[in-house]
This record gives C-alpha cells, structure tokens and sequence, in this order.
C-alpha cells in the first residue's frame, strides 16, 4: 500500500505537469481578446471601507466608459506601484509619492484627476491630549508613529517638515519611530496609547473626526503643515491597450462624477475631482530626493 | 565443448592503497565446473570474486572472460547475461516485495519504462512464478521481503539468478550467515540449479565440508595467492590443516 | 592530564559560552528605558479580551474557510513542486548516480542555496518578477522546501546499504533501474514521513505568502489588525491553528502508521486523501485563481524579471549600494543586531522551555518518571502542552504583527515574537526526549529519597541535555533564517531595511541586504555544526 501511495504521487506529479500545460494554453488564448480595466487604489485606510467604494467606483467606471472595470485590491503600497509598472494596473489613486514612483517607473503615465483639497494638502500631527503639545518642537523624546512608508502625508511630507524643524526622527523620539502601515491605524494607534504622537493625513483626520470615530478627549491634533500636492488618479498608458481616446474617456468620467456619486466619493471626502498634471509633484519628487527615498 | 575455458585468470595483481590483496593468481575454469573457493579470513577471495564480476579493475594481469578480455566488457547488461552474483542476504532489496527482487534478474534486458511499469504491475510474472516455485517459495511472491527468514531471502536471490540465468554464478559466502541446516538446503539448491542449467559456479566458503560435499573443485587461497589448486577427490588432510594453521602461527 | 579535565569539561565549557553568548545579546537592548509603548498594556488587553470572543458570524466564517483552502491549496500544490524539485536535485547532490565530487559539492550548494533564503523573500522575488500570481506563493513554498527535503533525500540516499545495489548492478540494471529497483525503495518511506512532517510547516509558511498580498489566512489576519478588528483576528488565528493541528496529526498518524510492517488501512486512505487534496489544490489555482502558467512565462514577464534582477544587480547604476562604504557600513551594524536578536531569541525560547519541559512530558505527568504523582500534574500538563500548540501553529510573523502593537520597535519585539513561536516547537521536541528517557536511573534517585531539583541535576539533565542541545542549535539555525521576516513588520534588524528598501524601490539595497542575510544563515549553519560536533564528543 505504501507502494500504492508513493507511486500514485509520481503518477499524480506526471500528469498533474501535463495537464497544467495543457490548460494553460487554452486559458491564455481565452483571456487574450477580453482585456479588463483595472483600477486600484493605495491601501491607506480601512481596507473593508475602501474596498467597497473601490467596487462602486468601477461599476461606475464601467458604465460611463463601456469597458469592462475591475477593482483589485492591494495589501502594500509597493506592490500597487509595483502592479501599476507592470500594466496589470491601468489606473491608480496613488498618494503624492507612489504616483511619483509610478510615473518614474513607466513613461507617458499620467496624473489625470484629483481632488480640490489635493492641490493644497496637509498632513497632521497628533497627539495624546494629556500631554498639552504646543508646537511641533515639543515631540522630541515621545514615541512616534509614521503611516506607511510609502505614504506622503503619513511619511514623507512628516519626514521632511520634521527635519526642517530640526527634529531628527531616528534619534530625537523615545525609540526608532513606528510604520504603522496606514492612516487609519496611525490616529487608532495613538488613541490606543500605543504611541504618543503620530502623523497623518489631514483628510482622514477630518473625517474620522466628522464621523465621530476619533475620541477627541483622548487625542487631538497639534500642529498642521505647510500645503502641497498630493493624491491624485494616475493613468497607465491605457491608449495602447484599450485603443485611442479611452485615457480621456476616463479621465472625462472622473471629472464629471458629482452629487449623484457622493456615496462612493465619500471615501475620498470630496464632492469632485479636478484635472491635475503630472508637472505639479515636481515638488514631491525633489523632497523624495533630499531624504534618500527616490535615488 | 566441456573442456573450454570459461574463466582465465592470468598473473592477475591487486592493490589497495599500496596493500597487496591479490599476488599474481592464475588459474583457469572450465564451463560447468564447480569451484570452492576457500581459504583463512583476508586471503582475498572476496577481492577475487569481485575481480572476475569486474567490479574491481586488476592492477596488473589479464582476465578472460568467454574469450572475450575483461577490459572490453564495458556493457553492464551484455555481462549481466554472462555472470550473475549472490552474496549474504544483504543483497535483496528489504522495501521491495519478493516479485519485484526477483523479477530484477531481468533488468538488464528491460529497458527503462518496461522496469518503472513492472513496479505497479509486475511483468513477465510468470517467469517469477516459476523461478520461486523451483525455489519452493511460490507463495511468498508478494511478501515482503523483510518479512522472510534469512534462509528463505537467500532462496529468493537464487530466484532471482534463475531469472537473470547468466553463465557463470559468483557466490561470496552465500550461507555465512546461516544455521547449518539451512545453509546446507541453499547450498544443495544452488549446486543442483547450477547443474540443471549448466552453469560454471565459483563460490567463497568459510567451511571445507560444503566445499567437498557439494563442489567439484577446490581452490584454496592464502595471503592473496593460490595454495593449491585440486578436484575434490585428491585433497589431502595435510593440504587442509597447513592451509588454517598457518594462519593460526601468525 | 590537563587535556583530559579539559575534556571532561568540554560540554561545560560549551555551555558557558552559550550562555554568556545569550547573556551578551541582551545588552543590545536598553532595559532601563520604556520598552512597552505608554498604551502597550491597553492594547494587550484589548488584544487577548478579544481572545474568548471571537468574530462567529457567517459573513466572517465564510470568509475564513475560504481563506483556509487557500492556505492549504498553496501548500499542497507548493509541497508537489517542492517534492519534484528535491527528487531531481537530491538525486544528483547525493552522488549515487556521478561519483564527480566537484558536481555532487555543486548541487548540494544549489540546495543550501534554496534552503538558505526564507520563502517569504522567495515570495517577494517572485512577485517582483512575475507578479501578484498564485504561481508566485506556490514557487516560492516550493524553492526553500525542495531545498530542505532535498538535502534529506540526497543524505538518505548516500546512506543506502552498498550490497543490495551491488547486487542489482550484476543483474546489468542501468542507473535509473538501479535508482528504481534499489535506492528508492530503500528511502521511499523515510522521504515519505520527513515531507509528511514537512507539510504541518509548509501550511504555516503558505499562511504568511499573504503579506506579499497572495492571498489566504495570512492575508485576513492581515487585514483585520490593520483595521483593529481583533476579534477577527482571532477567528481567523483560529482557524489556522485548526488546520495546523489537524495536518499535524494527520503527518504524526501517518508517519507511525507507516513505520509499521503490517499494512494499515490508514495508508490506503491517506494516499486517497492526498489524491483529493492535489487535485483540489491544482483546479483551485487552474479554474478558480484562473492562473495560467504559461503567462508566467510570457514576453512581457520575462522583460519585468529581466529589469527587476539586472535592478539587483545595480546594472545602469551610478553607485550601487554594494559598492558603497556608508551602505555596507549601515548593513554590517543591521546585520550584527539581526543576529544578537536570533541569540536572544533562542535564549528566551530556551528558557521557556527549561521551566515547562518537565510538567509537559507524559511520563512526568503521570508520575512513572519520579514516582509522585499529583492530581494537578494532568492539568499543568494539559495547560503547558496547549500553550506549545498555540505558540508552534502561529506564525512567527503574525506574532510579530501583533507585538509591535505592545512593544516598542526595535530588536525587543522581533526577538520575542520569535521566541514565541519558537518555544512551543523546542518544547515539544525536548518533552519527547524526556518522554523517551530511560527512567531506571531516574526512579532510582526517586527512591533514594532524592527531591525534584535534585533528580533534574544528577538524573534527567545529564541524559536529556546533548539531545536538547541539539534540537537548541538546530532552531537557532531555523530561527536565524525568520529574522528577516520578523523584521518586515517592524520588528527591527535586516527586514525592517529590506522592507524599506523594497517599497522605495531601491533595488540595490535588497542585493546588499540579501548578501548579508545570507552570510549570516551560512556563518550560523557553521557555528551550530561546531557546537553539535563539540557536544557530541
């Protein structure tokens, strides 16, 4: 019987190699003809919350554009901008610096669409209440939380107005500082008491606060700062793929989603998108630069 | 036909890591005969047998084989047909079930999907059959082969060269580890197979009773050289007595 | 004579040097400051209050069993590849069929190789290369694990007895008969029960493939501790420690079964069992994942493998980091708290298991060992043995995903989560080598009036530790090769950089961090062969 059992493995290992090559084929020239949308979006915020706008989105997308949309989700922000280089994504809301990474990666992508707020962004600086911060020179030696790392109002843009206050994240906290991994999990975290102090996005910020998800008593925030450019829609370039003319087809679906669509841009708290260039994250890039992330 | 000369065994030198095993041995065997090799324990008639199975490369010295040089037996499966070896049970596959070790007799003549399909579903059984029934171990064929006795496992690698049936059956030992009875019943199966195929047998033993009970020749070994060289008929007790003692005086 | 005391004392001096190697590591933290962060004891408690109620509803059940057959379908299909690839590999690295030593020395470098690197980093690679494929987590079971079973099937055959092959070789068998016929039935239950063992890991490494986002248990404990939902969390840990359990048992059933000679209806069923888990596993990822193979291989993948690896290997870069000083400079001093974590992580595990070893064998529980036997030994028995089994089923990534909600980043955490996963592993292993303890000597000193800590120093301890100490060294070298892991997460050391690294894209990092990680598997492979060597004699 052990014979029995170690001979069907091989026979098994034999025929299972066959028959895989075999089908593969057929599921290749299937698959050809019918190429499908994909949109995809940074994992910032509560995954469940996002996955079910994203969802809405693409319908949307689907019935302004007649292609077939599909949202697929993305547990990491670099495996989205990885997915995006490799055309398995053809549109992405990306923060300020995966669409810098993204558009670095494949030429002729493009920032289409934005928010209104993206054009002046700003990310907050929150703390425990009971600690009374003043200013943002008042966080040396507090235990501190970024977002992702890839994320630029959780990481990058913090990093650097940190820096130009003379506040040096690897040594001037109580330990190194934290990666949480997203807005959401950042205010969560502090609140918690896990961290003291931590950064977000100021858009989040607001609408947990709105929504009454934040407990102001236990956490508020201290400092806000200076504005720049951040998330916005990056296309792939889609024209090769799905024909001329469907980047601006889209790009027109973006621009023109308003009241009837308020569900599914609340996870964006916006009412609508506005168009964006590429020319406009130059600054992003530069700061990316100065701190060592974009080489 | 009788007389002709199946094995030639000419000046033939063996060394291990500059020891010498064998001395310049000569000797010649015809078709059918019947050889005990014997000899005290590090004469060398391991090293012999394993020389003329060309598993070992002489030193020095020539070994025919048929008329054909040793050197130029390079096919494995051509020389499979021409000498078969049986050693102390060891040799079986334990895993495999007795079908299986015996039908190995024919691997040198199957080719390579033939063998891997025999391992599901045994090929040519019939001629399994018939060499364990010749052994007296018919309904063992699906047993184990651990499961058997030592005697039984030693019948079962006669079946197995009953299956290979090659001209020439090398034995290293082959009852060393068996009571006497038992050994005594593999030794008078193998010299009676042997002499139902006309087959040239060359066989290692520890004891000179098998060697003149069931052989017809003697050819005893001492410090990798021939001691003597006799038909069982004309063995003196002196000849014997000085062949261990000697060692013993070392 | 001096050489003779030395000799005595050899095995204590080793001892000391471990100790005082485990004692040095834990001055790579600052144990005066905060190691909690403020609210760490919150969120603890938030964490395990959920503990006992666990998310039971429907939507989220639903979810975990399919996350569940994901899980398994990867493994099972990983473990098939992996099992081709250790045959094809073992045979020529174990020189039964090329005596060159120069090939064999090649191939068996080839499987360390393999063996070397983490799957996680395997599954990063693959991604990287291939994308977000289920083909991605199966390669990536299938390298390290053929790496593993391969060198076990290379050894098993190199020691297969020379006169039944001898034999075989007279009946003019050509190589792959005498392989057919000889080697392989020889090994074929040994290799057998060493991959069942093998596939209880290969479902907890096939878990975590989600945090390159393929997928599975992994990916919704993932998931829901990003959302702070603990009480999924838990559904879904339970789940996998189900599975793991139920695999576990499975395997050790199996294994005992077939180092039986009589036949046992059993194995019959398991061959069956397997039969239905490989086809499931394979039509999951054919017709369901809709994975197609050939795609892997396509032009334009090819061309991403192709950017992504001369990427790695600073092709068109100005100043690749391994040629950079400052770069080296950072790595070396990751490198060296990577490995001071490992220390302190076997060490914490080590301990643990000192004070749980006892309680947790059965012949101690029902007093056979020491001859007293209390009612409550059942329940520190039951009690301890439970821990083992929640400590080996989880991750050492998801634990460490769930520390650095309490501690502070840094080494700390990683160390920690490490040994939690790793404690319950040795335990097991050191109970059942106090389970297969002689116990005449023991019962001996029992009834020589001797008290528990005496019978520990003069009867257990001098049997039971070479064997420990083994089982110490052999993790530490497992535990080494998960330091990267732990550190994706944020718990310090080399993976937290490569983590970095691989989101900034800075590809020539990764290389650097690669080669330092493999220095130190290798470096650690070496010392724990000395140390297994010196106890031994």
């Amino acid at each position: 019987m052990k014979k029995l059992l170690s001979m069907s493995l091989i026979l098994l290992v034999m025929f299972g190699l066959v028959a895989c090559s075999g089908e593969d084929e057929k599921a290749t020239e299937e698959s050809k003809p019918k190429e499908v949308f994909k949109i995809g979006a940074i994992p910032d915020q509560n995954a469940a919350d996002l996955n079910r706008s994203m969802d809405q989105i693409a319908e949307y997308l689907a019935e302004k554009t007649d292609l077939e949309v599909e949202y697929v989700p993305s547990v990491d922000y670099a495996a989205l901008v990885t997915a995006f280089e490799r055309g398995e994504i053809h549109l992405a809301w990306f923060g300020g610096l995966t669409s810098v990474q993204a558009m670095s990666l494949v030429d002729g992508s493009e920032a289409i669409a934005q928010r209104p707020r993206d054009e002046e962004f700003h990310s907050v600086f929150i703390a425990q209440k009971g600690l009374n911060l003043k200013g943002i020179e008042d966080i040396k030696g507090l235990s501190f939380t970024f977002g992702s790392e890839s994320s630029t109002s959780g990481h990058l843009m913090p990093r650097y107005y940190l820096m130009e206050n003379g506040i040096d994240p690897e040594k001037d906290f109580d330990g190194e500082p934290n990666y949480s991994g997203s807005h959401d999990k950042t205010y969560k975290l502090v609140e918690a008491g896990t961290f003291q102090t931590g950064a977000l996005n100021e858009a989040v910020w607001e609408g947990a606060v709105e929504d009454g998800l934040v407990d102001l008593k236990k956490v508020d925030v201290f400092y806000t700062t200076p504005s720049y450019f951040d998330y916005n829609w990056t296309i792939n370039t889609v024209d090769d793929v799905f024909g001329d003319g469907t980047k601006d087809k889209v790009k027109e679906a973006l621009l023109s989603m308003g009241a009837e669509q308020q569900e599914m841009l609340d996870i964006f708290e916006t009412d609508k998108f506005i168009e964006t260039k590429n020319e406009n994250y130059a600054a992003i890039e530069k700061v990316a630069k100065q701190l060592g992330i974009i080489k | 036909m009788a007389s002709e000369k199946i094995i030639e065994v000419q000046n033939i030198t063996i060394n291990f890591e500059g020891k010498i095993a064998l001395s310049s041995l000569s000797f010649s065997v015809k078709k059918g005969e019947r050889v005990a090799l014997i000899g005290p324990s590090g004469a060398g008639k391991t090293t012999l047998l394993n020389t003329i199975a060309t598993f070992i490369k002489p030193s020095d010295g020539q070994l025919v084989i048929d008329q054909v040089d040793s050197s130029e037996l390079n096919d494995r499966k051509k020389l499979a047909r021409k000498i078969g070896m049986i050693r102390q049970q060891f040799d079986l596959v334990h895993q495999l079930p007795v079908v299986h070790n015996v039908l190995a007799g024919k691997l040198g003549q199957w080719g390579f999907f033939k063998s891997l399909w025999s391992l599901i579903f045994p090929q040519e059984k019939a001629i399994a059959i018939r060499a364990l029934e010749r052994v007296g171990l018919k309904d063992k064929l699906y047993e184990k082969t651990a499961n058997l006795s030592g005697g039984e496992q030693q019948r079962v690698a006669l079946a197995r060269l009953l299956v290979q049936s090659p001209e020439i059956i090398l034995a290293d030992e082959p009852v060393a580890s068996l009571d006497p009875a038992r050994a005594e019943d593999v030794l008078s199966m193998l010299t009676k197979l042997v002499m139902e195929e006309n087959q040239t047998l060359i066989t290692s033993l520890h004891s000179v009773e098998y060697a003149k009970k069931y052989f017809t020749r003697i050819i005893a070994l001492r410090d990798g050289a021939v001691f003597f060289d006799l038909p069982v008929d004309e063995i003196q007790a002196e000849d014997l007595a000085s062949l261990y003692q000697l060692k013993e005086h070392m | 004579m001096g050489k003779s005391i030395f000799q005595l004392h050899k095995k204590s001096f080793l001892t000391v040097v471990l100790v005082g190697v485990f004692v040095w590591s834990l001055f790579a933290v600052n144990w005066n400051g905060d190691l909690l962060h403020s609210g760490g004891f919150v969120t603890l408690g938030q964490m395990l209050g959920a503990l006992f109620t666990p998310d039971l509803s429907s939507e989220i059940l639903l979810l975990a069993l399919k996350s569940t057959w994901i899980t398994v379908s990867y493994a099972v299909a990983g473990m098939m590849l992996a099992i081709i690839i250790a045959f094809f590999l073992g045979i020529l690295a174990s020189g039964i069929f090329f005596q060159n030593r120069i090939l064999k020395a090649i191939f068996r470098g080839i499987l360390g190789f393999l063996r070397a690197i983490h799957e996680l980093v395997w599954a990063w690679l693959f991604v990287a290369s291939f994308g977000l494929s289920p083909y991605a987590a199966v390669f990536a079971l299938a390298l390290p694990f053929g790496g593993i079973l391969g060198r076990i099937f290379a050894d098993m055959l190199a020691d297969v007895p020379e006169e039944p092959i001898q034999a075989l070789k007279s009946t003019g068998a050509s190589r792959w008969q005498l392989f057919f016929y000889g080697y392989f039935p020889n090994v074929r239950t040994g290799i057998l029960s060493y991959t069942m063992y093998r596939f209880e890991c290969g479902i907890r490494s096939s878990a975590i493939m989600s945090f390159v986002g393929l997928g599975g248990l992994g990916y919704q404990i993932q998931l829901s501790l990003n959302d702070l939902h603990y009480h999924e969390v838990w559904t879904f840990i339970f789940f996998l420690i189900a599975v793991v359990v139920l695999i576990d048992w499975w395997s050790s059933h199996l294994r005992s079964k077939l180092n039986h000679t009589t036949k046992h209806w059993f194995i019959p069923f398991s061959s069956l069992l397997t039969l239905v888990l490989l086809i499931g596993a394979w039509s999951y990822i054919y017709v369901v994942d809709k994975a197609s193979f050939l795609e892997l291989f396509s032009e334009k993948n090819v061309a991403y493998a192709k950017k992504f690896f001369s990427g790695m290997f600073g092709v068109g870069e100005e100043n690749p980091a391994f040629f950079n000083w400052e770069s080296w400079k950072t790595a070396l001093s990751l490198t060296y708290d990577t490995l001071r974590m490992s220390v302190m992580a076997i060490g914490f595990a080590t301990i643990v298991m000192f004070l749980t070893v006892l309680p947790a064998a059965r012949n101690v529980a029902n007093g056979k060992l020491t001859l007293t036997s209390r009612w409550y030994q059942w329940i520190s028995f039951g009690i301890i043995r439970l821990s083992y089994i929640f400590s080996r089923a989880i991750p050492e990534l998801v634990w460490a995903m769930a520390i650095i909600f309490i501690l502070k980043p840094g080494i700390l955490p990683g160390a920690l989560a490490l040994a939690l996963h790793n404690f319950g592993i040795l335990g097991k292993l050191c109970a059942e080598v106090v389970e297969d303890l002689d116990a005449r000597p023991i019962r001996h000193l029992a009834s020589a009036g001797a008290s528990k800590a005496q019978i520990l120093l003069y009867g257990v301890l001098p049997s039971v530790l070479p064997q420990f100490l083994t089982y110490i060294l052999y993790r530490w070298e497992v535990i080494m090769r998960t330091t990267i892991i732990v550190g994706f997460v944020g718990a310090g050391g080399l993976g937290q950089q490569f983590k970095l690294s691989m989101s900034f894209f800075h590809y020539t990092d990764i290389t650097l961090l690669l080669l330092c990680y493999l220095i130190l598997v290798w470096i650690s492979d070496y010392i724990s062969e000395w140390a297994r060597k010196t106890a031994r004699y």
